[in-house]
């Protein structure tokens, strides 16, 4: 039934839908959100092909845009939740191309006598094999067999001719990209090189030119001089030992602000989650965080090792970006969020009840991956599936604000850090902070507009001076096909007398709860799932939370950053539908639902004055 | 006796009996030491397949000396490749059967490779295979949230806004924008959900309706262009379809192939294993 309100306003409408121009003017002139995923295998990486994994880098894009392909243990993969945005395909440059060409007799390279146990149909000839090619790349570097330009060279052009065929200006984007591996005594510092357009190099910058990241930093520096451009993204800090985000350089001297300038040039945006693991925060680094324990995962780079040391998460990173920066002036870690698959399937697992595992015949099965009870003796190193597979998450998705479709407007928006993580549901979060907000601005339907006007969207940085009390405006709306909205929160850090901080701060509930002022906490919503069928309460949770919320303890004078993290209700995770579909109760020891969750870039405040 | 070797018929059985030894000899050339078979002719073809090989690879002249080097290297390549087929080696080498096989798919690609299908078979081709793809019907419409489900956002609509305002005024904040212009169903029902679009696809183009209800609460609409892709879309695809044709037929022929070469080679189990026989997939 229209309301009268609604009446006025279809007469309104009617009444100058003859005024209104032939042109269709695009009201989205502000920015809109685009999903994609930045960190994608095909065959062209060793330890895809070493899995079986036969798919090409036109299967990945045809996957991305929604279409079915296969697995390498032979069924069909399609994502559930359709066609993606953007797309990088990332694989590793260390030896890029370099299986695929040993497996074919007819090749020169698969004549050496390293390559003969990759053709094997003995599956422990073929690792042993994969191993010792490894193994030789690394000790040997160029003067290696098996690193044989040649062959990569190839491959590296067939990378640049698939990404350059599938990019639709407009409609969906490719870029062109690359894994710089380097994992100095298993210890992860991999990087993704995103191009931002189709000017490459000739070859990409590998751990095999140097596996010091600040010598890749230094290379991208010296092509975008020969106007090629491009942005590194470093992921699976928490598998890094601490290195990822250490407060000395790679010769183990203190960072300066030549340092800071550097990585801060060619880094702006860091992956936090994918599916080894989420790198957020550790509930022993943030034990006042409820929420800190989501999808963690610390074996180092193919080992059992465990990583210990401080420097492997983002929120430490950022309080220690903080703290440098209140004490010299200069910050290394003011980096912006994203999140990816890393899949070596040639596409995401993504979605908990979809998900196919990350690396082929490695764990493409329940059995495989351990998730039911199973008599394999599968062995990943020296642990089983139990310690590895079953740890690993169907994550994640890179959210970006940009005004267009296209490879630049997405690249700029990188480099401004105008992008968000999820854990793999396309959640859409804004998040802008302003001090000159009208309390109404939640019910303006310009809002995004004001708020460029007035403020400054998620990655940016705020200069502030006494008597200035920023507000924020946080605004989330969920995936449709995945669980409703729970919460919304904002982590704070702030550095007083030289010593960072963190706080965990719920700003607005789901179903009309209202936060808990001493708490900072919304109530329980008691949001359900069924674990016979992962069923979630429908009655549970909202499509969308806006909140218009201001810090109550904002003190201009001290270095701060504020990020919001959206989470869902409760659903199942992967492993409990592994279950189900084989009509096994979930195994004790994995944990039967996860809540989904969206991270912002933050947003960093600091005294005008300095 | 000496009768016997006088006999003409004795000679004549004599004579021709040499004929044949005589032939046996020169004609057989398995019981030669110096056979056809082993021998390694270097003819001009030899040679000016050596010449183009050279030059396809390398920008530098041949000189004589080098030619004489890739020259022995080939009569030695040769002789190796005889000594290995003679001694059996390509039998049981899972590489060779392996690329053996390649090669001959290859080859019956290649038969099919050359029909391309005419204009009729394509259509038909398209009307047979339709629901591999479906229309994808594009969409351009602005639309205003006049009530939003979600209870923690509370809209009031300014009835005092004149007409030619923006009509965006009129709405409640919606995430994902007022205005869509050419986005595909696929990409508009991720974000409002396949029930309102399913609606609004059928609204007339170019005056408001409504309301029309979502996830989000009410919405008045206004479509401003409606692209229902079926009749267009057979002739952007054309180069998809045609591709899919050619795979579906070599993929036909090959299978035709298939069941030739079953019926030219029969295949019996052993006793233990005749249960095989009915379960195999000969396909």
């Amino acid at each position: 039934m229209l309301k009268p309100n609604h009446l006025i306003a279809l007469v309104f409408l009617v009444s100058f839908t003859s005024h209104s121009t032939e042109k269709m003017l695009n009201h989205n002139s502000v920015t809109q959100v685009y999903f994609g995923d930045l960190h994608v295998h095909t065959r062209n990486s060793s330890d895809a092909f070493i899995f079986n994994v036969r798919s090409t880098p036109d299967d990945a894009y045809r996957y991305a845009k929604g279409e079915k392909i296969q697995h390498a243990l032979g069924f069909p993969i399609q994502s559930k939740s359709g066609a993606l945005d953007f797309i990088a395909i990332t694989d590793h440059a260390e030896l890029l191309g370099v299986l695929p060409a040993m497996a074919d007799p007819t090749q020169p390279i698969a004549q050496l006598e390293l390559a003969e146990g990759i053709r094997s149909n003995d599956r422990a000839q073929v690792v042993k094999s994969f191993i010792n090619i490894i193994g030789d790349s690394k000790s040997k570097g160029y003067q290696s067999k098996v690193v044989d330009k040649a062959v990569m060279r190839s491959a590296w052009l067939e990378t640049i001719e698939a990404a350059e065929a599938h990019n639709q200006p407009g409609n969906f984007t490719t870029f062109i990209g690359y894994e710089y591996s380097s994992a100095p005594n298993n210890q992860n510092l991999h990087r993704n090189v995103i191009f931002k357009s189709a000017m490459v190099p000739n070859a990409p910058f590998s751990s095999i030119d140097s596996e010091n990241p600040e010598d890749l930093w230094k290379w991208l520096d010296k092509i975008r001089k020969d106007g090629i451009d491009a942005l590194a993204i470093p992921h699976n800090a928490n598998v890094s030992n601490g290195l990822m985000f250490q407060k000395l350089n790679w010769e183990g001297k203190p960072l300066n602000k030549s340092y800071a300038e550097l990585r801060m040039r060619n880094e702006p945006i860091v992956e936090v989650t994918q599916i080894k693991g989420t790198s957020e925060t550790h509930p022993l680094l943030s034990p006042n965080d409820e929420w800190a324990n989501f999808e963690l995962y610390d074996n180092l780079i193919a080992s059992t090792k465990v990583a210990t040391k401080p420097g492997g998460f983002v929120r430490e990173a950022y309080r220690h970006g903080i703290e440098i920066q209140s004490n010299a002036n200069f910050n290394p870690f003011q980096f912006g969020l994203i999140g990816s698959s890393d899949s070596h399937n040639a596409g995401g697992s993504t979605e908990e009840s979809n998900y196919h595992g990350k690396a082929g015949s490695l764990d493409g099965s329940a059995e495989l991956r351990g998730s039911i009870p199973t008599q394999l003796n599968k062995r990943f190193g020296n642990s089983d599936a139990s310690e590895t597979f079953t740890q690993w998450g169907a994550s994640g998705l890179t959210g970006v604000w940009a005004k267009e479709n296209t490879r630049s407007a997405l690249f700029e928006a990188m480099q401004r850090k105008e992008t968000f993580a999820t854990s793999g549901p396309r959640i859409s979060v804004r998040f802008f902070s302003g001090f000159d907000f009208n309390n109404s601005i939640l019910n303006d339907p310009n809002i995004v507009q004001n708020a460029y006007k007035h403020g400054h969207p998620m990655g940016a940085s705020i200069a502030t001076k006494d008597g200035q009390i920023p507000s924020f405006i946080i605004w989330a709306t969920q995936d449709i096909n995945s669980a409703p909205l729970q919460r919304i929160q904002v982590i704070k850090g702030w550095v007083k007398d030289g010593k960072s901080y963190e706080k965990v701060i719920d700003v607005v509930c789901s179903d009309d709860l209202r936060v808990n002022p001493q708490t900072n906490r919304c109530p329980n919503n008691f949001a359900k799932v069924n674990l016979e069928n992962c069923d979630f309460s429908k009655d549970k949770g909202s499509l969308e939370l806006k909140t218009l919320w201001k810090d109550k303890e904002f003190e201009f004078d001290q270095h701060a950053f504020y990020y919001v993290r959206v989470l869902e209700n409760p659903s199942c995770r992967w492993s409990t539908w592994d279950s189900i579909r084989n009509g096994s109760k979930p195994l004790a020891n994995i944990t039967a639902t996860v809540q989904e969750r969206a991270w912002s870039s933050p947003i960093w405040f600091y005294p005008a004055s300095r | 006796m000496r009768a016997m070797i006088k006999s003409p018929l004795l000679w004549f059985f004599l004579t021709g009996g040499l004929l044949f030894v005589v032939d046996y000899f020169v004609n057989n050339p398995y019981q030669t030491k110096d056979t056809n078979q082993n021998t390694i002719y270097i003819g001009q073809g030899e040679i000016d397949k050596l010449r183009a090989q050279w030059k396809a690879q390398s920008d530098r002249q041949l000189t004589d000396e080098v030619f004489l080097k890739l020259l022995s290297s080939e009569i030695n390549q040769k002789r190796l490749y005889k000594e290995a087929l003679q001694i059996g080696l390509d039998k049981d080498d899972v590489i060779i059967r392996r690329r053996l096989i390649q090669k001959l798919r290859f080859l019956t690609a290649e038969i099919t490779e050359a029909s391309e299908p005419t204009n009729d078979e394509l259509l038909k081709y398209y009307k047979n295979n339709q629901s591999n793809y479906p229309p994808s019907d594009n969409l351009s419409f602005r639309h205003i949230l006049i009530e939003s489900l979600n209870s923690s956002i509370d809209v009031e609509i300014d009835t005092d806004v004149k007409p030619d305002v923006d009509w965006v005024n009129l709405s409640a904040p919606f995430m994902h924008g007022h205005s869509f212009v050419d986005q595909s169903i696929e990409q508009l029902n991720q974000k409002f959900g396949p029930y309102f679009i399913d609606q609004i696809k059928q609204l007339p183009v170019g005056h408001w309706s409504g309301p029309v209800d979502s996830l989000y609460g009410r919405h008045l609409v206004i479509i401003d262009r409606k692209q229902l892709q079926s009749e267009q879309l057979y002739e952007e695809i054309k180069e998809t379809l045609r591709r899919d044709f050619l795979h579906d037929k070599r993929k036909e022929n090959f299978r035709l192939y298939l069941a030739e070469l079953k019926t030219k080679y029969p295949v019996i189990f052993d006793e233990e294993n005749q249960a095989l026989k009915e379960l195999v997939n000969n396909d």
